[in-house]
């Protein structure tokens, strides 16, 4: 520590980050259009150091906003020219470490007398952006260029408003224009608000003062990260799991996620070199989604109080070769990375589990994955309403000493799910049921949480897909402790409901039908009759 | 003069002390007793008994008399409410385990669920099915209602609730239960509570969990308020009384009764209200009351004269404490609550510091027992009230009159020992920073209600109460650059007070869909306004009011179409009858809050919303104030700005000529603290003004 640097200013200024990425972020939840943001929260916004360091993030979807870091540095080597007060950059380029194209980033430069002193930094999910299917998540998508048009680094907004030339190109590749701008406008909404809040606080402590207290803020989350390390048991770890193949009879295709994780004295390195190459499947995960999970999993063996920043990252190191699922290359489709981002984090955190063994539990479903989206037929000309629906998680691993949790977002994710009331307000459709699932827990001395089941009728043709995944390989249990309940997807004509493939577009709904999801139990944690066989 | 001589009477339950406040004319009572948790009424009694006996009269003679109670609030935190039942739709019997499915902390593994009120077993479906436009899909099944009914009263259910899915569009269905259930009970009756009596607004969790919650605390706290009716009625006074309610409004005992869900944040809300009195009195139009106790600091904004309130209340999450991100985590409550931001600082949190060598205050507090290190009852671990004694805020002697006299000794070695050694800091700057810190803490309560609502602090006026609150308002208002503090008279036992001021009150609500583009005056939004108006004068004037003295306010919660997410919308008479007008309300209000509008946008209305409302009539202070005599000492060292100043201290009355700063300022139950530069004048309603520096007279 510096010796100008005072522990009490250091943590109210650190704290002042952290409320003013939460301002921003219901900011943005408030003046967003699409429902996936207004009910399912599906956005995140974080302050970043010009260093990109991230110094505070919302508690927000963790997994996102945990890419803001890098997605930064990348837009500002891209576009590499000098930035003026009130500019926005936006955009949604996987290799520049957006999630996916349907997830756009937005940085914008906090000025402190002629001088960029910090980033404040969004990200929200688009609910269209083209490509072959409404929703822009197509399941067998081979390619990115089937996802959608990829945006690079824009100035999108400037002091004058909306480049609307630019954004003109946009609006007209998304099948929601309307939400499409709507929402940008909830994300530059949230931005100028945390560049006024980063303004006012420099004004209350000083320039100098101010960056110099954030900085300690990150340094001492970091020697908080460090010791606490350094209580694991240090050695080197593995870990993996199997992606699923898109139905629940395929072929093991062999691909797998695995993450060889060293710890020692106060560092964590994670490896997924062993991991598959990429796939012509939208599940390949770029890198800034492969340091996500692992940087979510190692902050949850922390104690609670460690403020999730940039000194986390310090004590953490991904390594992913590229051209492997956790590191593609072009043309590689990504719309359903975050089923491996959970599976990366599944395998980082079961690592870190053998290393503290009080700490360990069995695997979750993977949280909010696996949304299913809904288009009900339009005439021609109308704008469509996408239904995207958030609401199908499972349930938490078991761990010693409890049970999982039943019917909760977990992992990487941490979204709400849609109210039948308010879905039955803006699309065509019934929630016949909305359920735990009963008998879906993991076996164990302690038993799995359950998963959900969730019937939807449709009351107008329509074009159904889906985005599900643990249909082959379910959550596993921890210390012989059993399985959760693999997912199930079927489809009900006239009375005879028959398995649909978790991973597929463009099924074609008519009146009547009905969508019938089952999602996954946790795993269970000992065995059954009380041993731990480890 | 004042010439009214009821007697009336105030009476507020906090964790520890009991305050009453008892009025006849000019003369004003104000007691502390302890809470007597085994059986509330008893303190609340033996308080009423102290605090008319100052006054010289007996407890026969009270004409009015009201509450703020924490019995629903404590039912629920500990559990102790009653064994419920629940009848929902064929589909959902899983709803209240389930929830938003959001966890509290998403990096946190251990935390569990909130577990629901009702056990899965005691929840029972019906087939029934109604679709959002309130059409029905599947009719209710009446013998599958009377098996359910008969069910749940085996299991012993005390209460049922229930709640289908769009029963706010189309009550049919739930009225189908609520006749079956009236025509079958046999033996003791069970109440039923329907949710479109309870909270008839759309989202099917919340309006479920306030039903519950409502049916869950009826029995309990129904037996609370009728065991002090009971003991009033036994020594002469009136039976009835009046409650206050989370909103800030008062309805009769009988009423609360059967509506309990409105009395989670009775205690609370009780203060805030006192604080919109003294705003009105004064004719200031943004005020900010700031509530500082023992182990919380609350916030709540006052807009001329009326608290802002919060539609989304959550209990038992983190919801309440204005942090919308953890919504989903508590037990939804979709009554009107007044919009409070509360942090958990106060002057017992306890200072420590952390494995990374970073001072942290709080959020564990030494409550009032062991209590802070000064008080010499066996705390050992320093609190912000000893950082207070050190830096010269408080003074062994004259401070506090309740607690006795306090040791500096006692808190420096704490400090000393506990932070300022392992931090390499003197006891003084150890002591500054956790003062400092509290600070911090407690203005993001007070940021939570202005600025993040998008209103500039340097126009608020900071109305500081609670025992701890006028020690550390100054240095709140100097981070927030706000210009002035008022300190009421009595902070200490300022929430009574306000209870003797309250409006009555009766809210009711409505979900609706109104497309306003196609709404003309004569459709359904004004015949929903004139329906909940017309149930809520009823329902005000069955309490015994005079009808001609019924107030009635009107607010729709809209969106632009599209969008998931309402804004609530005050209406004033000349704007409600116009859609047009209504529709600019909503751009305008939307461009305050979130910074942008859509004015081409089509809105609609989401949920109607009524209150009626009697006013109140406050108790008339004079500047007279509680006098503490002579302050024991005249001067003592006050440290400001990283040196000790030697500061005059005062008392109360010689705020008549005003008081610079440096000051400290002792009454009975509190000291305000006056820093260099500010001026502090007492005015005509016993109020202390204090002006900070760089601010306009």
């Amino acid at each position: 520590m510096t010796p100008d640097i005072d522990p009490v200013t250091m943590q109210v200024v650190g704290n002042y980050c952290r409320t003013v990425t939460n301002e921003v972020e219901v900011a943005m939840i408030r003046a967003a259009y699409s429902p996936v943001t207004k009910e399912a929260f599906d956005c995140s916004a974080g302050i970043i150091d010009p260093s990109s360091e991230f110094w505070a993030l919302a508690d927000a979807i963790p997994v996102q906003c945990s890419v803001l870091a890098t997605v930064h540095r990348a837009m500002l080597e891209n576009y590499g020219q000098p930035l003026e007060p009130g500019d926005i950059l936006f955009t949604n380029d996987p290799w520049s470490g957006c999630p996916h194209l349907n997830d756009f980033v937005s940085i914008a430069p906090v000025f402190a007398e002629d001088e960029i002193i910090a980033y404040v930094g969004t990200l929200m999910h688009q609910t269209d952006v083209g490509g072959k299917t409404p929703g822009s998540m197509p399941a067998d998508a081979t390619e990115i260029f089937q996802e959608g048009f990829q945006v690079p680094v824009q100035r999108l907004f400037t002091r004058d408003g909306f480049n609307e030339p630019v954004l003109s190109i946009l609006l007209a590749n998304s099948r929601t224009p309307t939400s499409f701008r709507g929402d940008l406008a909830a994300q530059v909404a949230g931005t100028r608000l945390g560049i006024r809040r980063v303004q006012e606080a420099v004004a209350r402590f000083g320039k100098e003062s101010f960056v110099a207290h954030a900085r300690a803020y990150v340094d001492y989350s970091e020697r908080r990260v460090r010791d606490q390390l350094r209580q694991l048991t240090p050695g080197a770890y593995s870990a993996a799991r199997h992606v699923d193949g898109p139905d629940y009879d395929s072929e093991d295709q062999g691909i797998a996620v695995v993450a060889d994780v060293v710890i020692g004295d106060g560092q964590v390195s994670v490896d997924f070199s062993r991991s598959s190459d990429q796939v012509p499947r939208p599940l390949n995960c770029v890198l800034s989604n492969a340091i996500a999970p692992s940087l979510v999993a190692l902050r949850c063996m922390l104690d609670n109080d460690v403020p999730m920043n940039g000194g986390l990252q310090r004590a953490l190191t991904v390594t992913c070769v590229p051209g492997s699922i956790l590191n593609p290359v072009l043309p590689a489709p990504v719309g359903a990375r975050a089923v491996v981002a959970s599976l990366a984090y599944d395998c980082v955190l079961e690592c870190l589990g053998q290393a503290a063994p009080d700490r360990a539990c069995a695997t979750s479903s993977g949280g909010t994955t696996m949304p299913f989206i809904w288009a009900p037929q339009t005439t021609p000309g109308e704008e469509p309403r996408i239904l995207v629906d958030n609401s199908l998680t499972g349930g938490t691993g078991a761990r010693s000493g409890a049970d999982g949790m039943d019917a909760v977002d977990n992992t990487v994710t941490n979204a709400m799910n849609y109210p039948a009331e308010m879905l039955e307000q803006e699309y065509p459709a019934i929630v016949e049921r909305h359920e735990l699932r009963d008998g879906s827990g993991g076996a164990g001395q302690y038993q799995g949480g359950l998963g959900l089941r969730r019937v939807l009728r449709f009351l107008a043709p329509g074009s159904l897909a889906l985005r599900g995944h643990r249909h082959q390989y379910p959550p596993p249990g921890f210390a012989g402790g059993g399985p959760g309940a693999p997912s199930r997807f079927a489809v009900e004509r006239d009375g005879v409901a028959k398995p649909v493939s978790p991973q597929s577009s463009a099924i074609v709904t008519e009146a009547g039908d009905r969508l019938i999801a089952e999602t996954p139990g946790g795993g269970g944690f000992g065995s059954l009759d009380g041993a731990k066989d480890g | 003069m004042n010439l009214d001589h009821k007697l009336k009477v105030a009476v507020d339950i906090g964790g520890t002390f009991t305050d009453v406040m008892a009025v006849r004319g000019d003369a004003v009572a104000a007691v502390k007793v302890l809470s007597t948790p085994e059986d509330l009424s008893l303190g609340v009694m033996s308080g009423i008994d102290a605090a008319v006996s100052q006054l010289g009269g007996e407890i026969s003679e009270i004409s009015f008399l009201v509450h703020a109670t924490t019995a629903a609030t404590n039912a629920l935190l500990e559990r102790r409410g009653a064994r419920v039942g629940l009848i929902v739709t064929d589909g959902f019997r899983d709803i209240l385990e389930i929830g938003r499915q959001r966890r509290f902390d998403p990096y946190d593994l251990e935390r569990p669920k909130l577990a629901p009120l009702i056990p899965r077993e005691r929840v029972v479906e019906i087939p029934e099915r109604l679709d959002a436009n309130g059409d029905v899909l599947v009719a209710l099944d009446e013998t599958a209602v009377r098996a359910a009914i008969a069910d749940l009263c085996d299991q012993g259910a005390e209460a049922i609730a229930v709640s289908f899915i769009h029963a706010y569009r189309n009550p049919r269905h739930e009225r189908g239960v609520l006749e079956l259930a009236g025509s079958i009970q046999a033996g003791p009756e069970t109440p039923v509570f329907a949710s479109h009596r309870i909270a008839p607004e759309a989202r099917e969790f919340e309006r479920t969990s306030t039903t519950v919650i409502a049916a869950y605390l009826a029995p309990v706290v129904g037996r609370y308020l009728q065991a002090l009716s009971e003991r009033l009625a036994e020594q002469g006074a009136p039976r009835r009384y009046w409650v206050m309610k989370s909103s800030g409004g008062l309805f009769d005992s009988e009423t609360a009764r059967i509506h309990p869900e409105e009395l989670v944040e009775s205690g609370p809300a009780a203060g805030v209200i006192g604080a919109a009195l003294v705003a009105r009195e004064l004719n200031i139009p943004d005020i900010i009351s700031f509530d500082m106790g023992g182990t919380t600091a609350k916030a709540s904004l006052i807009n001329s004269g009326v608290p802002a309130m919060n539609y989304e209340y959550e209990v038992g999450g983190a919801a309440h404490a204005g942090g919308f991100l953890q919504k989903g985590t508590g037990y939804p409550l979709r009554v009107p609550v007044i919009d409070l931001a509360e942090v958990g600082t106060g002057g017992g949190s306890i200072a420590w510091i952390d494995p990374g060598g970073a001072l942290r205050v709080g959020p564990r507090s030494a409550g009032a027992a062991p209590g802070p290190v000064c008080y010499g009852r066996g705390g050992t671990e320093p609190t912000v009230t000893d950082a207070d004694l050190v830096l010269g805020y408080l003074d062994e002697v004259g401070s506090g009159q309740y607690l006795g006299r306090m040791s500096l000794d006692a808190a420096r070695d704490a400090i000393g020992t506990r932070i300022a050694d392992p931090l390499n800091l003197s006891i003084e700057e150890a002591a500054r920073g956790i003062f400092d810190l509290a600070n911090a803490q407690m203005a993001d309560a007070v940021r939570l209600v202005s600025v993040a609502r998008g209103i500039d602090p340097r126009t608020l006026t900071l109305v500081a109460f609670g025992g701890a609150g006028p020690v550390h308002a100054w240095a709140i208002a100097q981070q927030l650059l706000i210009g002035t503090i008022l300190i009421p008279p009595y902070p200490g036992v300022y929430s009574a007070l306000g209870l003797l001021g309250a409006d009555f009150r009766v809210d009711k609500s409505r979900g609706v869909r109104i497309a306003l583009a196609a709404a003309t005056a004569d459709d359904d939004l004004s015949r929903t306004f004139a329906e909940l108006a017309a149930q809520a004068t009823q329902e005000i004037r069955s309490q015994g009011h005079d009808a001609d003295a019924v107030e009635i306010r009107y607010a729709a919660d809209m969106r632009y179409l599209g969008q998931s997410y309402e804004v609530n919308v005050v209406l004033t008479d000349a704007v409600r009858t116009d859609p047009t007008k209504i529709q600019t309300a909503f751009h305008e209000e939307h461009e305050r809050l979130y910074g942008h509008a859509s004015p081409g946008e089509p809105v609609e209305v989401i949920t109607v919303r009524v209150s009626a409302r009697i006013a109140g009539a406050p108790p008339k202070l004079t500047d007279e104030g509680p006098d503490s005599g002579s302050p024991p000492s005249r001067t003592r060292r006050l440290a400001f700005d990283g040196a000790a100043h030697t500061t005059q201290v005062y008392s109360r009355h010689d705020a008549e000529r005003g008081i610079e700063g440096p000051a400290a300022i002792e009454q009975s139950d509190t000291t305000v603290i006056v820093p260099p530069d500010a001026r502090v004048t007492l005015l005509h309603n016993g109020c202390l003004r204090m002006a900070l520096k760089g601010t306009s007279e």
